[in-house]
């Protein structure tokens, strides 16, 4: 038996005549529209937002639930075809550079290379949490516990991406360039636009811990490294002796801060000192041996290579940094101060910011004394937590269920 | 040591599944000695395996998976440790032996073409949840490829006219712990940019077909729920899920909107 478009029950056709109409509206809106796409309210707007839609959901569900539309709404068919043009749209997201000007005017015009703010974005977002937020109130009321794994995962991600969503536009990142014993206030946000924060940030002092330098081998005419063999062709100074090609390559002597005298290194106190080594170097077919010196250099000095042959040179990399960090002080306009240490991958929190160690003076190495200190401001935070913490406690369920898989099914997913 | 003597490991290793492979299929009276001779030269390989991955951890002194060629390494444990399990459980020989040809061919990737650079770990890497995000994912993408061997096994007997009734039920097996795997590293993923780059998404390239891969398996859950008969429409989309998912994993490096990935492996 053939259904007809549009007869109840409806099913992938319409979901996918119902998807392509979405994209057209985007597109249309997207070009004809005066604004360069979708631009979601601030605070408390985005929250006025977020409560009219869910209150747009639960009267579907409540007073609507047997029309064919919000039946079909909340079925796999909708969630299926939904799903797919989010995923389709990632697609383009992942295949165009982002935030870049491009040179197809296409892509231009429909703003695909700003793609999250376009409106075909924000249009397969809002079909595919009302599929979403309409199979979860399906099975929220009447609650049932065999339901929760089926709960935690469909409502998990729908508070976590209708949050993130709703709160991208309060959404606050900062950069802040801090130098040391100068207090800053002066941060600036993704399009350089400055904003002055309520407290200030002073740089106590900047450290970096880095690994020890590694050597390679280069070719003298190309200046390129001459190991093919990808996994042998760097050591570290610290790994001595090794071996790079017919070369057995030991380190005598290294020196953290060195400065060249004549034509060798000694240890020196100096800002901008780079690392240097002396190395002996025994050619194994020939057993000939020789030493030299090599030094990665820095933003003052040269790199000093030692050439062993008419082909070959040793050259020391520079030294790759194993963590940073920054001690700050931080004053607010009360006068109230605090110092702290911020470190990547350890933020520090602070009345609704967070303060995260994000670069430094890259030139410049160990030896800068300014340190990019970033500035979030995400107030919607917590609900996105929630959502994302439901999901992790639902995979837990979907993993059990897996290995008993009919049971999944009854409990599961819809 | 470090990668210098992984030759050796990998190829003891490649012997061992070898063995197993081809004991697999030797006709034998004794029901028992034809699931425990493969099953011990599996696990002898990858004991062989394991070896290597610990010697090579205290050795380079930061956990090994950072490149790809460290990634692969673990795929080529863990994969073949699955086959093994599953052939322990469900008696699978056909799959046992599709997961050791596969860990072997990753090991043979690895010797050919190391890509392990000797990398320092550098400080945005440095956390608690680098080892969770990396072994999750790893185990999520070695059951989904075992749900794959079975998706494109499924094909292969269709088209030869064969029955395979039974197949799309154990595709839902490994899709199903597969999934709950990858939805977990998606979310300790998330958890952890937040920590280290000051934002839990920002549509980076690897997060992004990250989610590409996730809405397709998501869709194949669903379809499969539906449609509990359509089993030759489920095993296409389980494919083309894979697909989307060895994107994710070594395509975004050649894509021109990763250039600046944190997840290129390269930079």
């Amino acid at each position: 038996m053939r259904r007809n478009t549009w007869q109840a029950p409806w099913s992938y056709r319409e979901g996918v005549i119902i998807g392509g109409g979405l994209v057209f509206l985007g597109v249309v809106w997207q070009v004809f529209l005066p604004s360069s796409g979708f631009q979601l309210p601030f605070w408390p707007g985005n929250l006025y937002m977020g409560l009219i839609f869910l209150a747009l959901l639960f009267t579907l569900h409540f007073l609507l639930k047997s029309t064919s539309v919000v039946k079909w709404l909340a079925s796999v068919p909708a969630a299926v075809t939904s799903a797919a043009l989010y995923c389709g749209l990632a697609i383009l997201l992942g295949i165009i550079p982002q935030g870049q000007s491009s040179g197809s005017p296409i892509v231009h015009v429909l703003g695909l290379n700003q793609l999250t703010s376009s409106w075909v974005f924000a249009l397969a977002n809002l079909y595919f949490l009302t599929s979403l937020g309409l199979a979860t109130l399906k099975r929220l009321f009447p609650f049932k516990l065999k339901n929760l794994g089926y709960l935690l995962n469909h409502a998990g991600l729908w508070i976590a991406l209708t949050a993130a969503a709703l709160g991208s536009s309060d959404l606050q990142r900062l950069s802040m360039n801090c130098t040391e014993g100068q207090p800053e206030w002066r941060a600036y946000d993704g399009s350089g636009q400055l904003v002055e924060m309520p407290v200030a940030i002073e740089l106590l002092d900047f450290q970096i811990d880095e690994y020890p330098p590694k050597l390679t081998l280069v070719d003298n005419e190309t200046g390129r490294i001459a190991v093919p063999d990808k996994k042998n062709a760097f050591f570290s100074v610290a790994d001595s002796s090794f071996q790079l090609l017919d070369y057995r390559v030991e380190v005598d002597r290294l020196l953290p801060e060195a400065g060249l005298i004549g034509d060798r290194f000694e240890p020196v106190n100096e800002v901008g000192s780079p690392p240097a080594a002396r190395l002996t170097v025994t050619r194994l077919s020939t057993g000939d041996s020789q030493s030299g010196w090599v030094s990665s250099g820095s933003f003052r000095f040269q790199p000093y290579a030692f050439k062993i042959s008419d082909q070959y040179s040793l050259v020391m990399l520079p030294p790759e940094p194993r963590k940073y960090q920054s001690d700050i002080r931080v004053m607010t306009q009360e006068g109230q101060q605090l110092t702290a240490t911020l470190e990547v991958n350890k933020p520090l929190k602070l009345g609704g910011w967070k303060f995260y160690q994000l670069s430094y003076h890259a030139d410049m190495g160990k030896w800068s004394d300014m340190s990019v200190i970033e500035l979030v401001r995400d107030p919607w935070i917590p609900v996105v937590y929630l959502g994302i913490f439901m999901m992790l406690a639902g995979s837990l369920f979907l993993f059990r269920h897996g290995t008993y898989k009919k049971k999944g099914l009854e409990n599961g997913l819809d | 040591m470090g990668w210098i003597n992984f030759e050796y490991y990998a190829f003891a290793a490649l012997l061992l599944w070898g063995v197993g492979s081809v004991s697999l299929y030797l006709k034998t009276d004794k029901q028992g000695i034809g699931v425990r001779v493969p099953a011990l030269f599996s696990a002898a390989g990858l004991a062989v395996l394991m070896l290597f991955i610990l010697l090579l951890w205290l050795k380079i002194d930061r956990p090994p998976m950072r490149t790809l060629g460290e990634t692969r390494l673990w795929y080529s444990f863990l994969l073949p440790a699955i086959g093994l399990v599953s052939f322990l459980r469900w008696r699978y020989k056909w799959l046992l032996a599709y997961s050791l040809l596969m860990g072997g061919l990753f090991l043979l990737i690895n010797i050919l073409h190391p890509e392990t650079y000797d990398k320092s770990l550098m400080p945005a890497l440095q956390s608690v949840w680098f080892i969770p995000h990396v072994i999750v994912y790893m185990f999520a993408y070695a059951l989904l490829a075992a749900s794959s061997l079975v998706a494109l096994k499924a094909v292969y007997q269709d088209y030869r006219g064969k029955r395979w009734n039974t197949l799309p039920n154990l595709a839902d097996n490994f899709v199903y712990l597969g999934f709950s795997f990858l939805t977990m590293g998606l979310l300790f993923g998330a958890l952890w940019a937040k920590e280290a780059w000051g934002h839990y998404w920002t549509w980076d390239p690897k997060e992004t077909w990250a989610f590409i891969t996730w809405t397709a398996y998501l869709i194949y859950i669903h379809y499969r729920y539906k449609h509990q008969h359509r089993h030759k429409q489920a095993m296409w989309i389980l494919l083309i899920a894979f697909g989307l998912l060895m994107v994710c994993w070594f395509g975004v490096n050649y894509l021109p909107s990763a250039q600046n990935s944190v997840h290129t492996y390269t930079s």
